[in-house]
């Protein structure tokens, strides 16, 4: 073929014309301040401001320091309750609590949601049952829970554990209900056998979502634990927040919260960190 | 294997209680190493009719009988499906073993059969990727390398190069003629496509719309092995006209039947 082009026609002088041409405005890249604060370390600057203005207005007077002592009185109460060797005995409590609630709960609600999913049976059995439960606010049958198992760390682990049982039955369920249905008929195509699609097909394309439920679990053990303890409980962090309040000694109350919040944050960050290692590939489908 | 379709309907219940009747009484046979295209309007039931034959659901009435020894090591049939069908959580060389790893086959011969198979697909170097990090075309080797690794008997294709970009479609069609030519394979292949069907089978038939019978069975006159090149054949376009006129009524009338609401 020749590389004869099509003619074309000149622009007559006067013709109304659109253009759309380079604006270095729409195209810029992000600039270093944004980098800077959207980096790891950077994230950090906005919780260090506020920080900063409650202590500065706290010394300056313009916050009331009986309500909110400045950050770094709080600082110091932590130091104190560490160094007089109240707070550890006291975390490791909690700590303990959290976990056992946490298994207590999640162990069988895994197992039934993961039986539910599979079961038209089991499910049409169980799921009155849960709906009828799951919005009961928990912390409402901690009295019963009192009265069953006394007092101490059991009615709480217990509540802990349910609190945590529901989100983590009905993700499990969720999940094996949303396993790709395709998936499954490759697998009977190819010879599989119930207990093969169960295990290779099922569970794992389920795992995703058992998991986001078992974290929403972490999370709400620790509120269980946190919620039992102001009410119902001589020992752990919870039990010191309530005793710091009543007694009015703010800083305590403050510095007992942070070890609440490190808890959470400590929750939090572990099981994300598990879930982006072992479920990078969610982000992409079949 | 012979497959013998022998007056098998398929229906199922509609929301109102009614019964939809999807495949009527359908009869047709399928010789041992022969290459099938079935063509029909869309919705007519040629998905209802490779889940039969795939052993997925069971016919409402009649039966498909596979007839001759066994010959293939693997199950009697595998699908080649129009997405694939990959499990996005395997590397591409474990979704082939797939069905190696069903029947219980070891690891490292499963390595070595997904392997081989990959080869022949020219996809060996992606055999660790998880699906998602490769293009549709790709995808589609490995869901071909799959069922072929898996040894069936048969295998059923379901649109299978339905869902890639035209240009990859007939890069994949000439490679499919050429695996098919070492392993001879009996294929039953479903598309959409008059050209396809041409220029892949040695028999086309033709579905009617619902409730799908055999409308009639063309035997495609062209030799093998075949390249690209029979669509200069003035047979071709001549085939490729009378099938249109065979389709053209049926997949208005589907259209019209879509549009009403009876699906």
């Amino acid at each position: 073929m020749s590389e004869q082009s099509v003619p074309t026609r000149e622009r007559a002088p006067d013709e109304p014309v659109v253009r759309y041409a380079v604006d270095p405005r729409a195209e810029r890249p992000p600039g270093r301040g944004f980098k800077l604060l959207s980096s790891g370390l950077g994230s950090m600057v906005p919780v260090v401001v506020v920080l900063a203005l409650w202590q500065g207005g706290s010394m300056a007077g313009l916050i009331d320091k009986t309500f909110f002592p400045a950050p770094s009185e709080c600082v110091q109460a932590l130091v104190e309750l560490f160094s007089s060797g109240e707070l550890l005995p006291n975390v490791g409590i909690t700590a303990q609590r959290i976990l056992l609630g946490f298994l207590l709960g999640v162990i069988p609600a895994t197992l039934l949601g993961i039986a539910m999913g599979r079961s038209r049976w089991v499910r049409v059995l169980i799921d009155p049952l849960i709906a009828i439960t799951y919005p009961i606010p928990v912390v409402a049958i901690l009295p019963l829970l009192l009265v069953i198992f006394g007092t101490g760390g059991r009615p709480i682990v217990v509540l802990a554990g349910i609190i945590s049982f529901f989100p983590a039955v009905v993700n499990a369920m969720s999940g094996v209900l949303q396993v790709d249905e395709r998936l499954i008929l490759m697998a009977r195509n190819l010879g599989a056998g119930r207990q093969q699609i169960l295990w290779k097909i099922v569970l794992p394309g389920a795992l995703p979502s058992i998991f986001a439920g078992i974290r929403l679990a972490a999370g709400l053990a620790l509120l269980g634990t946190i919620a039992g303890e102001f009410l119902a409980a001589s020992d752990g962090v919870g039990s010191m927040t309530w005793r710091y309040w009543q007694i009015y000694q703010i800083d305590n109350m403050y510095a007992t919260l942070a070890v609440i919040a490190a808890m959470g944050f400590f929750l939090t960050t572990v099981t994300l960190r598990v879930q982006r290692r072992f479920f990078s590939w969610t982000e992409g489908q079949s | 294997m012979r497959i013998e379709i022998d007056n098998v309907a398929k229906g199922y219940p509609r929301a109102d209680g009614s019964r939809l009747s999807v495949v009527g009484s359908l009869s047709t046979t399928i010789e041992a190493q022969e290459f099938v295209c079935v063509i029909g309007p869309s919705g007519c039931g040629k998905s209802t009719l490779l889940g039969l034959l795939g052993g997925l659901r069971r016919p409402d009435d009649g039966e498909i009988r596979f007839v001759g020894e066994r010959t293939a090591a693997g199950p009697l049939t595998s699908i080649v499906w129009q997405d694939y069908a990959l499990i996005p959580w395997r590397s591409i060389a474990d979704n082939v073993g797939f069905g190696l790893e069903l029947r219980g086959v070891p690891a490292a011969r499963r390595r070595e059969v997904a392997r081989e198979h990959l080869t022949m697909m020219g996809i060996e170097a992606f055999a660790d990727n998880k699906p998602h990090e490769l293009s549709g075309g790709m995808r589609q080797r490995a869901g071909i390398a799959r069922a072929l690794a898996s040894d069936p008997e048969v295998l059923l294709m379901d649109e299978p190069f339905a869902a890639v970009d035209a240009q990859t479609r007939t890069l994949l069609q000439d490679e499919l003629l050429q695996v098919w030519s070492k392993h001879r394979k009996t294929v039953l292949f479903i598309t959409h496509s008059i050209e396809e069907a041409l220029l892949l089978a040695d028999r086309i038939i033709v579905l009617g719309p619902r409730p799908t019978r055999v409308v009639e069975e063309i035997r495609v006159p062209f030799p093998r092995p075949r390249t690209r090149d029979v669509e200069l054949d003035p047979r071709f376009t001549e085939l490729k006209r009378h099938l249109w006129a065979q389709l053209r009524d049926a997949t208005l009338a589907a259209e019209w039947a879509e549009a009403k609401g009876d699906r």
